[in-house]
């Protein structure tokens, strides 16, 4: 809790970057542990076969009839190596594929197997082997495994994956042009030092604004929150831990045109937040998750259905990229007939990140970060 | 400081949702008497709420969207023309009119009281929007189960709720097939694709959710013996042509007989030896007398009304109440709202968001108005999207689940939005003491007004003690 004296002792700072509450005393720790995680959970479910099409695949252009992009000419897949390609919208991260800090993570999948978003979304996360495992987040209960950090999410309420004890601060940007609230913040400032249950979110209100204020927040798009999430990352006491969260990836229908303006807002986000980041972008691993994969047949309506396994994206300066990890099942057999199989629990690769990125004990990983989950292992070679 | 508007600021805020220009006074009076006479005769709701379409009507409608859905998309993967419904534009409408109607009765309502009644069971029997079939009941639900029973005992309440087709889709039921009944049998022998068996998650989170709560003392045996007592009950939809169906609410829900799976149950130690629908009726009002039900209804509404860790002496009160009163809820709620331990000041309880906005129009004597979803989307802006609180067990009900710095943050936006669009000519220390009386703070006063009307407004709306009640 923040005496009065010391909160409009922050206030009156105007500049100091130093009014986080409590990371006054970080200020050593952050230069310590220089190492940023950013997780982006697409929810909806992305097709991975989509993002990254398997073109080498002897039965992917039977299979996937008009979804199958062309690998040559107009509009065509950047391929990665004999198997695998990236939708002709990920420029980027093809670039950064080639630097090494793009690799992508094939057919992963959750323990749930039903196909519900909300259940599934909530497996991946709680971090447990079924929806209702935990009422708090893996992201939440891995921050309190590194002693002193704070987590930050783009959101206005906490997603689950963030929910519990750690401490976690929520930044989303303003909808609407006319501005944010500063003025009016600065006549309540007396008013809520006096408040003690409320003066610490509000003077964390007030922080977050000192490093992107409403007026130069880009919008509530994908792109501007993932740009955003870099300019927080990259201050001198940043958050750790960042999860930035983006809704429209259930391509049901006309998936062609669906995918192709998700994955140029992924692609431009990526971008972006490259660039908010500057030098901390070596430091840094960003973790693409979502709920689960579609189906490999296209439907009635030119797009897929839910399916099981898809691809966890990773880039930044941290990871192993160039490559594609993991087994990959192939098309020649799949899930019920319909759906890729899923050959990677994704808590494997959330571990293998956590563990060599982050500095988290395997132990702790395997009992408390992901409970239960001792016969996951943690994915190797993830981390540059 | 007159006492008696300290009292009328607590009932109008606390137990109330929101004081108006003029409530103060009016409440002064006699502050309990505002909130008991609510009780006993709390005024109509809304008449274009109560003109909104029934559940049966809009299941009735979403099977023939099914329907159409189901065909045109067979004809577009024949490659011929065809025009795929598409469930927003069907359904959008009366979804947005459903939030917007409950907005403006709770923003226009004369018994705030009993309103807020509504709120608090709407929330304990949570159902969320997030499948289309729940979508499409999610507000009829409330209207139809939930508000005419609040004022009734709690095993009608809880009857009312699990019956309603809504529940009963949220939370699966519709699925569950006893495998000895007539149809499992049937789908045993066929081994027919359909799943054949009971589905549980109605029956456990009725069990650790409605009645006896997490820290009840029942086993998985007796979520297994609720959930085979709860089989056959399901919605036309799955069972469209059964012969052996009979009405199970009048909104829309069937109990199927061929579904139910035979025998007696065991629930607590106790035996059901009814026939078919009666048993699980049986079982649920069983469930509606038991002391640990008492306790966890007792707790949350100590919690919902007077502090995030209530008084212990109050609980206590209250579970007696309850048991003497053999669950009849409207002596609970006297004991509650005329205990001296829920009038104390020393206690406060932080506003949610939709409390937030209603009071916040309450105070500026404002209504929500149009249909474009405003409500909606200011609602969603502050982390509670209506009807969506994605998960069985409803939205938070303590400070620590709403107190966040972006919450915050957009409380204050949504406060200087609402004083934009203000009246120029409104004194905003008239609508101070208009809503918050003794409360107001003398530097809040002072910040108002020290700066121009509307920024004053902003001020009122967004200063610390407007966000509690």
């Amino acid at each position: 809790m923040l005496t009065r004296r010391q909160f409009l002792a922050r206030l009156a700072g105007g500049c100091s970057l130093l009014i986080w509450p409590g990371l006054t005393t970080l200020a050593a720790d952050a230069s310590e542990h220089p190492q940023r995680l950013l997780v982006v959970l697409l929810r909806g479910a992305m097709d991975g076969l989509g993002a990254v099409p398997s073109y080498g695949d002897p039965r992917f252009a039977e299979l996937r009839g008009p979804l199958a992009l062309p690998d040559s000419g107009k509009n065509a897949i950047l391929k990665l190596d004999d198997t695998f390609a990236l939708h002709p919208s990920m420029a980027y991260c093809h670039r950064l594929f080639e630097r090494q800090e793009f690799g992508i993570v094939h057919s992963c999948g959750l323990p749930y197997t039903g196909r519900s978003h909300f259940d599934a979304q909530d497996c991946l996360e709680n971090g447990s082997a079924s929806p209702d495992g935990s009422n708090t987040g893996w992201l939440n209960r891995a921050v309190a495994e590194m002693q002193g950090a704070k987590g930050l999410s783009i959101a206005s309420a906490q997603p689950l994956m963030v929910r519990g004890d750690a401490p976690f601060v929520t930044w989303s940007p303003t909808p609407g042009k006319n501005g944010g609230p500063t003025v009016l913040a600065n006549h309540l400032a007396d008013l809520y030092a006096e408040d003690a249950n409320l003066s610490e979110a509000f003077a964390q209100a007030l922080s977050s604004q000192q490093i992107v204020p409403d007026s130069l927040a880009q919008g509530g798009q994908l792109a501007g929150a993932m740009q955003s999430a870099g300019q927080f990352m990259a201050e001198e006491n940043a958050p750790r831990v960042v999860m930035v969260q983006d809704t429209g990836w259930d391509t049901h229908a006309q998936q062609n045109a669906a995918l192709e303006r998700k994955l140029v807002e992924l692609d431009t986000g990526m971008k972006q937040l490259h660039e908010s980041l500057g030098d901390h972008w070596q430091h840094t691993a960003v973790v693409v998750v979502t709920e689960f994969g579609r189906t490999v047949r296209i439907n009635g309506t030119k797009g897929t259905d839910h399916g099981t396994a898809s691809s966890i994206l990773l880039a930044g300066g941290a990871i192993k990229g160039g490559k594609v990890h993991g087994d990959w099942p192939g098309l020649s057999k799949l899930q019920e007939d319909r759906d890729l199989i899923s050959a990677q629990d994704m808590r494997g690769v959330l571990k293998g990140i956590l563990r060599d990125h982050m500095h988290i004990d395997a132990d702790a990983l395997d009992s408390r970060v992901f409970p239960e989950s001792r016969d996951i292992k943690a994915m190797e070679g993830l981390v540059a | 400081m007159d006492k008696s508007l300290h009292d009328a600021v607590l009932a109008a805020n606390r137990f109330g949702l929101g004081a108006r220009p003029g409530d103060l006074q009016e409440i002064a009076h006699d502050p309990k008497e505002w909130v008991l006479s609510q009780l006993e005769n709390p005024a109509p709701p809304l008449k274009a709420l109560q003109e909104l379409d029934d559940s049966p009507t809009y299941l009735n409608r979403y099977t023939e969207f099914r329907k159409e859905f189901r065909a045109a998309r067979q004809q577009a993967a024949q490659n011929k023309n065809a025009d795929v419904p598409v469930f927003t534009k069907r359904f959008g409408r009366d979804f947005r009119a459903e939030i917007q109607l409950r907005a403006r009765q709770q923003c226009a309502t004369d018994s705030p009281v009993h309103e807020r009644l509504v709120m608090f069971w709407s929330n304990h029997f949570t159902v969320s929007a997030e499948s289309q079939d729940v979508h499409v009941v999610a507000g009829s639900f409330e209207r139809e189960a939930i508000r005419p029973n609040v004022c009734n005992d709690f095993a009608s309440l809880l009857l009312g709720v699990e019956q309603h087709p809504a529940m009963l889709l949220y939370l699966n039921n519709e699925v569950s097939i006893g495998p000895d009944s007539a149809v499992g049998q049937r789908r045993t022998q066929r081994k027919a694709d359909l799943p054949s068996g009971i589905n549980e998650n109605l029956a456990r989170e009725i069990m650790e959710l409605h009645t006896l709560s997490v820290d009840g003392d029942y086993t998985q045996q007796d979520v297994i013996e609720l959930a085979r007592g709860l089989t056959g009950w399901r919605t036309p939809m799955q069972a469209p042509n059964a012969r052996s169906t009979r009405e199970l609410s009048p909104f829309g829900s069937v109990y199927q007989h061929d579904a139910h799976e035979p025998g007696n149950r065991e629930l607590l130690g106790q035996t059901f030896d009814q026939e078919g629908l009666a048993q699980g009726r049986s079982m649920l009002r069983f469930l509606a007398s038991q002391e640990d039900t008492a306790r966890f209804i007792a707790t949350k509404l100590a919690r919902h009304y007077v502090a995030d860790e209530p008084p212990e002496e109050l609980v206590e009160h209250l579970v007696k109440t309850y048991q003497q009163n053999k669950g009849e809820l409207m002596p609970v709620y006297r004991a509650l709202f005329t205990h001296d331990l829920a009038w104390q000041t020393e206690t406060r309880k932080f506003r949610r968001p939709d409390e937030y906005l209603i009071a916040m129009y309450r105070a500026l004597d404002e209504l929500p108005g149009g249909d474009d979803n405003h409500w909606g989307r200011e609602l969603n802006l502050l982390g509670q999207t209506p009807f969506a609180p994605r998960a069985p067990a409803g939205w938070g009900d303590t400070a620590r689940d709403w107190i966040g710095a972006d919450a915050l943050w957009k409380r204050l936006l949504i406060a200087q939005r609402h004083a934009a669009k203000l009246d120029p000519q409104r004194n905003p220390m008239e609508l101070a003491q208009d809503s918050l009386g003794p409360q107001l703070k003398e530097a809040t006063a002072v910040a108002i007004s020290q700066t121009n009307p509307r920024q004053g407004t902003a001020i009122l709306l967004a200063s610390p003690e407007f966000q509690w009640r």
